[in-house]
């Protein structure tokens, strides 16, 4: 029987503000480091898995600039032994990318997958605006009526969860005030030198979309995040330690019952790195996960940040802490969290990264030790 | 009025939400599949669709019954003149260009149909009394861009 696929290379760049580099440029940047921290060569690599497209609204959709596409990087890069591209659209999120390399290398599509995500936040550009001046669609149902990206859909749900669980506002201190402390042991984060705000502070910050605050809400910034993924049956020829990639489950399944169908126990997962572009995802994705009960997310997340470990969720400072990627960071992190390659993180045997909104989205288990197909 | 940044905010006899609206805010073109929905609302009304094979009702509209998938069954139906805020948000820093903070984002839920959610503009200015589960009934629409948008307005 065949191993699972396994991450063997993984490559970033430094997170900014800002900035004037493009989306060719930072891409480019994590995937050479990933190419080379995998002890492979560029001609070794003979599939990619990527995103085209620029996930925020203002975008100008120039490729290599604000967003690049496979055909582009592959060019840049001398890919030439490229086999398989699949390159995703933004919604696919980066549980689409891992998913569709770790497919392509049990077909035997390809053997080592680089998968890439590029973010760019260029300077003097109101990163959420929305300037559409006709729509049409479901857009012809929101944005006339101003809501938009940026947190308006997020605030609606959440305004109904207080009402649901009669739960004050500013309940989400504890999911920034973990991610914020988290932070501080990332190199990459934004944020790792800030200082963690107060309740007070949190409770005083401005307004996004009411009751979501600014600090509820990811930041968006210039950076790249690369990983290569290599067929498990080459393990022997790993140049480092490896991420074995178990397999995944949706949003809209019981991830206890996937745990259980890859031979693994709900409570062995160590760690989890759940998606929080907005701190209330975070609060629905516990409770769907079933680290906790309907209504008891915030409380877990209380119980996370006053009694630990606080590396139990989001050990990297997650999206709030890190800066917006979009679920790359979240999965480098499970990564890191298996293969000890960030010396501020104790290795783990079993890690979770749970990567979505609400029902869309899912989870993907990932371990130290080499794992045999279920199939 | 003019807004703080200076745009002209157009201006609308039925209350707010034109003063909240500059004139490069989003505009709808109904299309074959939504134009029963916006002639609805122009003519003061609201209109939903309704599969006579299943019984669901469903918003926004399609083509064909999302549950069942049937096109033959499904036919447009009145989603009367009232219900209740399901929810509603502030937005105090705008994500849609033409849209001047704070302005209020309403979520109905409608009496007639109640798995049918809607968003509409509030026919009030008393954002500080909005609460989930206010009653509210449909007020005379707002014309923006030849277009007509629904407005709930609270009933107190």
């Amino acid at each position: 029987m065949r191993f699972c696929p396994a991450i063997i290379g993984v490559g970033f760049t430094e997170l900014q503000r800002h900035s004037s580099k493009t989306a060719a440029q930072v891409a480019a940047e994590a995937a050479v480091r990933a190419i080379s921290d995998a002890g492979l060569r560029s001609s070794d690599i003979d599939g990619y898995v990527g995103c085209f497209e620029a996930a925020n609204p203002s975008a100008r959709h120039y490729d290599g600039v604000d967003e690049v596409s496979a055909q582009y990087l592959c060019k840049m890069l001398d890919l030439k032994n490229v086999r398989i591209i699949i390159d995703l659209p933004q919604s696919a999120l980066a549980i689409g990318l891992i998913k569709s390399a770790h497919s392509a290398v049990i077909s035997r599509d390809a053997k080592r997958i680089l998968i890439l995500r590029a973010m760019v936040q260029p300077p003097n550009v109101k990163y959420a605006l929305n300037s559409k001046r006709v729509v049409g669609g479901d857009d012809q149902f929101s944005l006339p009526f101003g809501l938009g990206k940026g947190g308006g859909v997020q605030a609606l749900w959440w305004r109904r969860y207080l009402h649901k669980y009669n739960l004050e506002e500013n309940v989400c201190f504890p999911v920034i005030a973990n991610a914020r402390r988290n932070a501080q042991n990332n190199s990459r984060a934004y944020w790792r030198e800030a200082k963690i705000p107060s309740q007070e502070e949190y409770s005083n910050s401005r307004y996004v979309y009411s009751p979501l605050r600014v600090l509820d809400c990811d930041i968006p910034v210039t950076g790249a995040i690369a990983m290569v993924m290599a067929d498990g049956d080459l393990r022997s020829g790993f140049e480092r330690a490896a991420a074995y990639v178990h397999g995944f489950a949706s949003r809209r399944q019981s991830f206890a019952s996937q745990v259980s169908y890859f031979g693994a126990d709900h409570s062995e997962v160590e760690a989890w790195q759940i998606y929080d572009g907005f701190s209330v995802l975070l609060i629905d994705a516990v409770e769907r996960l079933g680290l906790c009960g309907k209504g008891e997310g915030t409380y877990f997340m209380k119980s996370v940040y006053t009694n630990g470990p606080s590396s139990f969720v989001n050990s990297f400072g997650g999206s709030l802490g890190e800066g917006r990627m979009h679920g790359m960071g979240h999965l480098l992190a499970a990564v890191e969290s298996v293969t000890s390659c960030n010396e501020n993180i104790r290795p783990r045997d079993l890690v979770a990264a749970d990567i979505g909104m609400w029902d869309i989205g899912g989870s993907v288990l990932i371990s130290r030790e080499p794992v045999r197909l279920r199939f | 009025m003019t807004a703080s940044n200076g745009l002209t905010v157009f201006q609308s006899a039925s209350a707010p939400p034109g003063n909240w609206l500059e004139q490069c805010s989003p505009r709808i073109e109904p299309d074959m599949i939504s134009k029963p929905y916006w002639e609805a609302v122009a003519s003061g009304g609201l209109s939903v669709q309704k599969c006579d094979l299943c019984s669901i009702a469903f918003f926004p509209p399609r083509p064909v019954c999302p549950s069942c998938h049937s096109e033959k069954m499904v036919r447009w139906v009145s989603a009367g003149s009232t219900g209740k805020l399901h929810s509603f948000t502030i937005c105090h820093y705008s994500t849609v260009e033409g849209f001047v903070p704070p302005f209020p984002i309403i979520q109905v839920e409608l009496d007639a149909l109640k798995n049918i959610l809607m968003l509409a503009f509030l026919g009030s200015s008393l954002w500080q009394e909005l609460y989930i589960g206010l009653r509210v009934e449909l007020a005379p629409p707002f014309w923006h861009g030849g277009v007509a948008y629904p407005v709930f307005r609270p009933i107190f």
